[in-house]
């Protein structure tokens, strides 16, 4: 019932995407390789559904590394023998390691001489996917999804003012790292204070779940009027423990990506819907595989509107409820 | 003016009580349907606006409790409702009308309010109603309150309540009766132009005729018939007064003949008939066919009304011509300025030119050229497509209002009559800010309703009735002066001599710096700085020209009467900077005001004078160029004050601010007034000692 709806809800926010005339329905699909980062997900959904309304025949080929990065080298055989038309890319870090820095191309390390796509990507250009967001710099494009910092933070203080903020992140995730970075450089010029909680690395530099309480305790001794938790895959992971933890420490958290919110205990976030950035990603394909213009051609682009996610059960816990004018604009979850 | 102003020429002109009583009444009973009608129209703008007013408040009522319901739908609980002053503060930022916000609870204990008359809520003065959820409307003393109920788990927990002032109401009917007022002053004197045109063709131009004819046959002189072609009561008297006329020459030539029949018999009989015909011939003459004519004197009125209409053509399109300019330059707004620059550029360039074209081939063949012109500048206009081709039409039509313009003045200065001519002189400047003042006002509301290229098109249309009018009702003449000679010998004429020299530099020029510097540039400025809107400034600077009006009259008046331009033109020069002195001692808001009028009534009793002196300047020894030419040097001159004005009062606004600006403005008009003063006193000293010598 709740994915009917959201599905629903999607289509009508990729709507602007599918007002074009059908494009081609016969001739040969075209061949799409997908890598995934952590399966198939809601952004994947809008890319699918994008070609399925276009009408463009599509096969998708869909590969999925489950987080270990170690198969990167055997996709890239891969990808090199089925010669796609297309290759698409879902998370940050899995596009870096595909893709490389768009100044240091290596046909033995990184994907080269396929076009690509890339989606649901963190700060392309401070990770060197692409040289700019207008020129790509390279047979690359894709999508943002993650609200501007400032944005973000003006979406904070309209809720509820802040004087002191506290982020937990993977500080193995350069995604999370720039936004916590960037997040670092406004509050001082706002004589704001944030509280930089890293979590604990363990064996194998891997990131331990079991140091997020000690972190959320950190962030509640701080006096932290939020918890501001970046776009980092490894809290999403655990985003039940985190957003649980948090609520139970009276704690209001603020995420920049929508599964906090939607499908955890988190009190609000500014984010792009996943579906929607998907449909967005699948109409920069569009362009590319119908042969329109070529991907150094198209800008690097984040959707224009951004949802802002409210849970409401969370609010009524923690009795701290979104000002009435936020209200006219604010998703209830 | 001169209708209206007393004298002695009303012996002179006998119909004149009729004209007055003619236009009196008119203007009544017009004042009294106008009146009626705007009443009407105000009572109907109430009625229409009230239950808007109510809906408003409902509308607003309903988008602000919307978000507050959402909130209590959500489970927010009413006592724990956030960033509800911010929210009501957004929404008043957004609507001015609003009086107060307020949200209280279930029992109208006040939670939350906002609003500059948040102060002035009252409670209800019974609880309302706790079922259903339409909003309870009260209509208070001043303003409406809208309640909606805001419900909860089934119940009314709280009600908001929206406060209209009728603040915003009387505002805009406030302006509506301005509006009324003004079309109703634009029909009055627009009224007062033609019924002067229409009476004066009519009825007084030949009863004058009548009354001259009789004079001269009670005077004996019998040479003379009306020349009168017109067919209603007047000319009917002038046809039998000619047929009288002939009557008489009949026999007087039957005498002659009886004369010469008698001379034949004897010596005595001659003598006798030789005496008496030279008895009555001491008494009365007569001539042998009646070929002196009684022409219809030339009224002023006549060479009013084409400049009236002129005048009123080109205005028409004063309001809006920078919003055409960014229409067809696509919104830069230096290029709005270049069609107007255009227009002066020409005017002034032109002047000199109109004024020896006046002179060689007198004023109405002058109307009937420098009409084409500035038809043809109209028409391009309405069909321009680009900003460079609007400047150029405005620039042919600068040409066509040079040459209109100065040969209306000089006309009116060739047909004044004897004693008058600062009065008639003075009707070229009513004239023009008649036609002004009522175009200005009337050109906004039809390229309101036409759209800009169509009210150009109604320009060009009176323009050819100017042309028309000019070519059957002026009379071709007044080739009064030497033709030949280039325009810069005429030029060097004018500069060489020192009275006319004076009034441009001392008296015309400041008169303008100051018109435009203060009228139109610094006191709009100000006024807006004082807080008033786009409207009330406009009715604040038209407050010049109201005052102005009936300055121009009296000042004519004066001059005629007692002889006194020089005097006239340098205290009006000085009550004009005084005016302009009037902010350092009285609050700015009275002082501005003050200052306009007087700064309208100064130069309208300056303006008559000032061209009353120019055909006396020509005339006087050492004649130069001819009145036409001096006065078309004069408009230069004016013009080139004109634009001179805003550019020093921009300066000195910079340079000091407004206060300083108006003072150093107040201070340069007593200066040349009082340079003037003493020029012409040492002038006419040094004139006395000549003749003495």
């Amino acid at each position: 019932m709740r994915a009917g709806r959201r599905r629903l809800l999607g289509a009508s926010l990729a709507a602007p995407f599918l007002r074009c005339t059908p494009a081609r329905a016969e001739a040969r699909p075209y061949r799409i390789l997908m890598l995934l980062f952590r399966g198939w997900e809601e952004a994947c959904d809008g890319f699918r559904d994008y070609f399925a309304a276009r009408r463009v025949a599509v096969d998708l080929m869909p590969r999925d590394v489950a987080q270990d990065l170690s198969r990167v080298p055997r996709l890239l055989e891969e990808a090199y023998d089925l010669r796609p038309d297309l290759v698409y890319l879902w998370g940050t870090s899995l596009t870096m390691a595909v893709l490389g820095p768009w100044d240091a191309p290596d046909p033995r390390r990184y994907l080269t001489g396929l076009p690509a796509v890339f989606n649901i990507v963190t700060d392309p250009v401070g990770n060197r996917i692409v040289r700019s967001r207008e020129s790509p710099g390279r047979p690359v494009t894709g999508t943002e999804y993650i609200a501007p910092v400032e944005v973000q933070m003006r979406a904070m203080a309209a809720y509820r003012g802040f004087r002191r903020l506290a982020t937990i992140f993977n500080p193995r995730e350069q995604n999370s790292v720039l936004v916590v970075r960037r997040m670092g450089e406004l509050a001082a010029a706002q004589g704001v204070e944030l509280a930089e909680l890293p979590v604990a690395l363990g064996p194998g530099r891997r990131p331990d779940p079991d140091s997020i309480a000690d972190r959320v305790g950190a962030a509640k001794r701080s006096g932290a009027d939020w918890l501001y938790i970046p776009p980092d895959t490894f809290l999403n992971d655990h985003r039940h423990v985190l957003t649980r933890m948090a609520l139970n420490a009276e704690l209001p958290t603020f995420a920049a990506t929508e599964r906090f919110v939607t499908f955890a205990e988190g009190l609000a976030g500014l984010v792009s819907r996943y579906y929607s950035v998907g449909a967005f990603t699948a109409f920069k394909a569009e362009q590319i595989l119908t042969g329109q213009r070529r991907p150094e051609d198209i800008p690097v682009e984040s959707l224009t509107r951004f949802s802002f996610l409210v849970r409401m059960a969370t609010a009524r816990r923690l009795r701290v409820y979104p000002p009435v004018g936020l209200l006219r604009v604010a998703e209830p979850v | 003016m001169s209708a209206t102003a007393p004298g002695k020429e009303t012996a002179g002109n006998p119909a004149r009580r009729l004209v007055l009583a003619v236009i009196g009444l008119s203007l009544l009973l017009l004042l009294g349907t106008i009146g009626l009608v705007s009443r009407a129209a105000l009572d109907a703008f109430e009625a229409e606006v009230r239950p808007e007013l109510e809906k408003e408040a409902e509308v607003i009522g309903g988008t602000v409790a919307g978000p507050i319901q959402r909130a209590l739908s959500l489970g927010i609980p009413f006592a724990d409702l956030a960033g509800v002053e911010e929210f009501f503060g957004a929404v008043l930022s957004a609507r001015p009308g609003v009086e107060y916000l307020v949200l209280t609870d279930a029992e109208g204990r006040i939670a939350h309010r906002a609003g500059p008359g948040a102060g002035r809520f009252v409670p209800p003065p019974e609880p309302l109603p706790q079922a259903g959820n339409a909003p309870v409307m009260r209509s208070l003393p001043d303003g409406y309150d809208a309640a909606h109920p805001l419900q909860a788990e089934g119940g009314t927990v709280g009600w908001l309540h929206v406060g209209l002032g009728r603040a915003g109401l009387d505002a805009a009917a406030r302006d509506t009766r301005w509006d009324i007022a003004i079309v109703l002053l634009v029909s009055l004197l627009t009224t007062v132009e033609l019924l002067r045109f229409v009476v004066e063709r009519t009825v007084s131009t030949p009863l004058l005729l009548v009354h001259r004819m009789m004079r001269r046959l009670v005077a004996g002189d019998w040479t003379a018939r009306a020349a009168s072609t017109a067919t209603d009561e007047a000319g009917r008297l002038a046809r039998e007064i000619n047929a009288l006329v002939r009557r008489m020459n009949d026999r007087w030539r039957r005498l002659e003949w009886l004369a010469g029949e008698v001379s034949g018999a004897s010596e005595e009989a001659a003598r006798r008939a030789r005496a008496i015909l030279a008895d009555i011939a001491t008494r009365f003459r007569f001539s042998p066919d009646e070929t002196a004519e009684e022409r219809m004197p030339p009224g002023p009125a006549l060479a009013r009304l084409p400049l009236f209409l002129f005048v009123f053509a080109e205005q028409l399109s004063t309001s809006f011509i920078p919003l055409y300019s960014n229409e067809l330059g696509g919104s830069s707004g230096v290029l709005a300025a270049v069609p107007i620059t255009a227009f002066v550029a020409a005017v002034a360039l032109a002047t000199p030119y109109g004024g020896r074209l006046v002179a060689r081939r007198g004023a109405r063949d002058a109307i009937l050229i420098g009409a084409v012109p500035a038809a043809l500048g109209h028409l391009g206009s309405a069909l321009a497509g680009s900003v460079a081709e609007f400047a150029l039409a405005r620039a042919v039509c600068g040409m066509g209002y040079a040459i209109v313009t100065i040969a209306c003045q000089a006309h009116l200065a060739q047909i004044a009559q004897q004693g008058r001519l600062a009065r008639s002189l003075g009707g070229f400047t009513g004239a023009v800010m008649t036609g002004a003042l009522c175009g200005t006002a009337i050109g906004a509301v039809i390229a309101d309703r036409i759209g800009y290229r169509a009210t150009f098109v109604i320009s060009v249309l009176l323009v050819l009735a100017v042309q028309f009018l000019a070519w059957r009702r002026l009379e071709a003449h007044g080739r009064s002066c030497r033709a030949g000679g280039s325009i810069w010998r005429d030029a060097g004429a004018a500069v060489r001599s020192p009275p006319f020299l004076a009034l441009v530099l001392l008296a015309a020029i400041p008169a303008k710096v100051l018109l435009a510097g203060f009228i139109f540039y610094l006191a709009p400025i100000e006024l807006q700085a004082l807080g008033l809107s786009q409207a009330a400034i406009g009715r604040n600077v038209m407050l010049y020209a109201l005052a102005m009006l009936p300055a121009i009259a009296l000042g004519g008046w004066l001059s005629d009467k007692a002889r006194c331009e020089v005097p006239l033109i340098w205290l009006a020069g000085i009550a004009n900077g005084l005016g302009l002195l009037l902010p350092l001692v009285a609050p700015a808001d009275l002082a501005l005001p003050a200052a306009i009028a007087l700064t309208g009534i100064a130069q309208g009793f300056a303006a008559a004078p000032m061209l009353a002196l120019v055909p006396q300047i020509a005339a006087g020894p050492g004649a130069g160029p001819g009145a036409p030419v001096l006065l078309a040097f004069l408009r230069l001159g004016e013009r080139l004050g004109s634009v001179a004005g805003p550019l020093v009062a921009a300066w000195l606004l910079l340079a000091g601010g407004a206060s300083w600006a108006m003072l150093m403005l107040g201070l340069f008009s007593i200066v040349t007034a009082a340079a003037y003063a003493l020029v012409q006193a040492l002038g006419r000293s040094g004139a006395t000692q000549e003749a003495g010598a």
